[in-house]
């Protein structure tokens, strides 16, 4: 049998279960389909309930990943097929191609600014707040730090016209504009899925005006604006006139508790995230004003509820009880109204913001359903992972030796993601020395 | 007839007249000091002047029995008033239409002119009267009281569960979105919503703001909890009207005095005057014909012809539509109410009785397609008929749709170059978007006419209602509603306010016939149904 773990996805849940894995002797795959792993983690600015940098925390993890002895990450890569079973899997990657060396590449960045592409592609990152090359590196600490390039961008391999000063400026020859996606097949023990999720695009909901207006934007918009490797340079600006907004609200439960946009649950982290957000704009410019609509404040944990009365208390945060109705723009100066009920009082209220952040749905990564298939495993009625019994074996998916980890079983925050890749690993490493003293008693 | 049954027999008419104070009722005194006999068939009810009587009034009278209503004021000249007879008598004009549509005949409503010294005078009009009413026979109008069984009214507490309001979290999302609430702060859904859910049912049925409710759907468009409020409004309004909380109808109430004399068995309505010179047929020759549901067009244009509305040019430009696609419609000479308003007013066993007329009267023309230009006729047809009538089969669309389809098959074509970089904007009506889904094929005709279609602040399924709805409360409300929605069309530059709905037509119109605010050049706006531009853009039809 197989020794070997899979695991897929390397956001800060399949990072911690694949250092808590290798630690412990086992040998892993670490697949990631982006060019870099550390997931929608490296992409935050700050973490609560503490308000520290969240990259600082995680790049270190990032590198330990990398570099361990038994933990092999392949990036930019996808599951293609699954086959076997508990102890015999045979995994099929598609390790797609990059168009770069990964050995030779230092990932000093002269082929980015060579591409003739260079500032005329949505830089996915930072959610198109800035623009990219064809060839580029996602982020300032990407793991691994080599150069990708865009196949759907790039002149030449999508029309095989180019004069690819790439290829030039690159000093180690490491541009390979010829590579072929590889097939990778794996012989792997158990494997752990921790894919993480999506958020809610929440443009269908046309009363808040998402897409139409410049200033409405969403929560990953708003962590790119306020992170100092951002877009902005951690300068919080308004799309419309680059202005600072000095009053922003944020609108919480948007296509979240919200049967009509299918997702009827609690999606668990906004309500300190978006306090989170609060105190950063304060804490950036504290004559911020900030004002938070919630449905009801959820904020379960050690520390969280103090952490809203902080918001409150320290960084004048204004909680008001409603889901607004409708935002509506002014011409002139593109500030948004903000239209709600007073619930605690009565009466239909107007408030006028700069800005408007909307809180919206975690959600399953759209091809989840895909995935649960090629593995085998079942999934919730709204596309999660479900485990085999939430309560006594939360990481265990339907299938023996299929472990489910991280924000792609439910929503949930850094802590639980990396309780649960622990766990996922606790659980996977019992697993297989079980069949391996079956196997060799 | 049925056990428990009551009928009311008598045999001689029954006249209701109205007398002016100072001379047509002074006349009758007279008459009875001077000892003049004249029939007893008479019941005066006396009013300060023959000007304040309504057609509601006298409709209001022919549909609780009487045979005939006499109007008496004073000469010409005489008001004390001025001008109250004058007015007595356009309002009797109207009224008069009104009977000949609906099969009653003009015959039974009559003017009379009485000084107060013209005892004589009177009591020959009251003899003249009842011999022309014994010889018109009685009144179609059968006075049989059915007794009711099982009143279609439903506990609040079972209403609240069928319309989901059971899963409010009360965020106020309804309320924030309610345009009315947003003018009217004493309305607010949520607090309805959340006094169902304390069974504070007292507190509802008593509460003139469930009036307020547009049923526009707005609210329900955006509950995050499917909380489905217009259509608990309309259910609990059955419940509110029986317990005579009633909802101040528009023009006093005479619009549902005639819808709900057309539920009678048996009237001789003539109402397809209008169709002169259209090709239509009265009975269905085959499985494919489409039949044209007027619905209440043809009363519209009595009762609005105050503020220039014109519904019944929607009519005859929609025949004129399908007529130029080749299809020669059938139209009902015996068609009855939709019964739409009722149904959103609490009468829903007036819009049963409605439904089932109809109904039979679509079987027996063997139709299986209707098309109506009229949004709420729509929704009460494709949605409301199959709950309450058995076995229906039949495909209902809107006029636009019909023509969209055309298009898309190329079975008819546009003349694009009508409004060739025209600017226009289209007022979404809430039974077309929010209730049956529509919003593409009044946009896929304007464009088809080459017009540069601006679309308001709020469009689509956020458009803002035309102001009123099922003819209730029909106030300062509506009226600011209807000035801001009139304010966004402006706005938008548009050269005119194209509607797809008769009634956002009459409202709109109403708001721009009375008085404006100062600055009246940011409402005032042209309002075209979008029947009369299409028809135009097939070589036929007219402004409307």
């Amino acid at each position: 049998m197989a020794d070997s773990v899979l695991v897929i996805g390397g956001g800060v849940c399949g990072i911690q279960a694949s250092l808590d894995l290798g630690d412990r002797g086992h040998h892993v795959y670490l697949v990631e389909r982006e060019p870099s792993i550390g997931g929608r983690m490296a992409l935050l600015d700050k973490v609560f309930p503490t308000n520290d940098c969240s990259i600082c925390i995680l790049a270190p993890k990032m590198i330990t990943c990398f570099n361990h002895p038994n933990i092999e990450v392949i990036s930019y890569a996808e599951l293609e097929e699954l086959t076997g079973e508990a102890g015999n899997f045979k995994a099929k990657i598609r390790k797609k191609a990059r168009y770069v060396d990964e050995d030779k590449c230092t990932g000093c960045g002269s082929c980015c600014e060579a591409c003739v592409l260079e500032g005329r592609i949505p830089d996915e990152c930072n959610q198109g707040f800035s623009k990219r090359s064809a060839a580029y590196i996602p982020f300032m600490q990407a793991v691994p730090r080599v150069a990708t390039i865009d196949p759907e961008n790039c002149l030449y391999v999508t029309r095989g016209k180019c004069k690819r000063p790439c290829v030039d400026a690159c000093q180690r020859g490491a541009i390979d504009l010829e590579q072929k996606d590889q097939i990778l097949t794996l012989d792997i023990g158990v494997v752990i899925v921790a894919t993480g999720l999506t958020i809610y695009d929440p443009t269908p909901l046309a009363e808040y005006g998402y897409g139409r207006f410049d200033n409405v934007i969403h929560s990953m918009e708003y962590e790119r604006l306020i992170n100092a490797s951002g877009p902005t340079g951690g300068h919080l600006t308004r799309r419309s006139d680059s202005e600072r907004p000095k009053r922003i609200a944020y609108i919480q439960c948007v296509g979240a508790r919200d049967q009509r946009s299918g997702h009827p649950y609690c999606s668990s982290v906004c309500c300190m995230y978006a306090t989170k957000d609060s105190m950063l704009a304060y804490i950036h410019d504290n004559d911020t004003e900030n004002f938070i609509f919630y449905t009801d404040l959820r904020a379960p944990g050690k520390g969280f509820d103090e952490y809203i009365k902080r918001g409150e208390e320290e960084y004048g945060i204004t909680y008001i009880r409603a889901r607004p109705g409708e935002i509506t723009q002014d011409e002139e100066t593109k500030n948004l109204r903000v239209w709600y009920e007073d619930t605690t009082s009565g009466g239909v209220k107007d408030l006028e913001v700069d800005m408007v952040v909307l809180s919206t749905a975690f959600i399953p990564r759209q091809d989840s359903r895909d995935l649960a298939k090629k593995l085998g495993i079942s999934t919730d009625e709204y596309g999660f992972f479900a485990a085999s019994d939430s309560l006594t074996s939360p990481v265990d998916s339907s299938t023996k030796g299929i472990f489910v980890a991280g924000a792609c079983t439910s929503p949930m925050d850094v802590t639980d993601s990396v309780t649960q890749g622990g766990a996922a690993a606790e659980r996977a490493s019992e697993v297989l020395s079980m069949m391996e003293a079956v196997a060799s008693p | 007839m049925k056990a428990g049954q009551v009928v009311i027999e008598l045999n001689e008419p029954r006249i209701v007249a109205f007398t002016c104070n100072w001379c047509a009722y002074a006349g009758a005194d007279y008459a009875g000091v001077s000892r003049i006999s004249y029939p007893p068939n008479v019941r005066l009810i006396r009013v300060m002047c023959s000007g304040r009587v309504e057609p509601s009034f006298i409709l209001r009278a022919l549909e609780k029995g009487a045979d005939g209503v006499m109007v008496g004021g004073c000469h010409e000249a005489d008001c004390h008033y001025v001008s109250g007879n004058k007015k007595a008598l356009e309002k009797v004009e109207e009224t008069k239409k009104l009977l000949d549509l609906l099969g009653l005949g003009e015959e039974r409503v009559r003017v009379k002119w009485i000084n107060a010294n013209e005892g004589e005078a009177f009591a020959n009009e009251i003899k003249d009267f009842t011999e022309t009413l014994k010889k018109l026979g009685p009144s179609p109008i059968s006075l049989v009281k059915e007794p009711k069984e099982g009143s279609p009214k439903k506990d609040l507490g079972q209403i609240a569960g069928e319309t989901d309001a059971l899963l409010c979290v009360e965020c106020g999302k309804c309320t924030a979105s309610c345009p009315v609430s947003r003018r009217k702060p004493d309305f607010s859904p949520r607090l309805v919503v959340e006094e169902l859910l304390e069974k504070l049912y007292p507190q509802i049925e008593t509460s003139k703001e469930l009036w307020d409710c547009l049923t526009c759907k707005t609210c329900e468009e955006r509950c995050p909890y499917g909380v489905r409020f217009s259509e608990f409004v309309k259910e609990a309004r059955v419940g509110i009207k029986e317990l005579s909380n009633d909802g101040n109808p528009t023009r006093s109430g005479q619009i549902f005095s005639w819808m709900r004399i057309m539920s009678q068995d048996s009237l001789d309505q003539k109402r397809l005057g209008w169709a002169e010179g259209l090709a239509y047929k009265e009975v269905s020759s085959s499985p494919d014909d489409w039949l044209f549901f007027v619905g209440c067009l043809p009363h519209f244009e009595v009762s609005h012809s105050p503020i220039e509305a014109t519904p019944l040019s929607i009519a005859r430009n929609s025949i004129s539509i399908l007529n130029k696609m080749g299809i020669d419609p059938v139209l009902l000479p015996d068609e009855r109410c939709c019964g739409h308003d009722l149904l959103f007013a609490g009468e829903a066993d007036t819009f049963i009785k409605l439904a089932n007329k109809n109904w039979q009267a679509f079987k027996e023309a063997g139709v299986k397609h209707i098309v109506t230009a009229c949004p709420e006729g729509y929704y009460t047809l494709a949605r409301e008929y199959p709950k309450v009538v058995d076995g229906w089969d039949i495909e209902v669309k809107h006029i636009t749709e019909v023509v969209a389809e055309a298009l898309d098959s190329g079975s008819v074509e546009l003349d694009g170059d009508l409004l060739k970089e025209t600017k226009v904007t289209f007022q979404d009506p809430c039974r077309l978007g929010r209730y049956m889904g529509i919003y593409e094929a009044p946009r896929k005709l304007l464009h088809a006419i080459g017009a540069d279609l601006q679309e308001m602040e709020h469009y689509g399924s956020g458009s803002i209602c035309c102001g009123v709805s099922s003819w209730v409360n029909c106030g300062v409300t509506a009226k600011n509603i209807q000035l801001s929605r009139l304010g966004e069309a402006k706005k938008t530059g548009a050269s005119v306010l194209v509607t797809a709905c008769p009634k956002c037509q009459i409202h709109f119109k109403c708001a721009l016939h009375g008085k404006l605010p100062g600055d009246k050049e940011n409402f005032e706006i042209p309002i075209e149904d979008i029947t009369s531009l299409v028809a135009r853009a097939l070589g036929g039809g007219e402004n409307g």
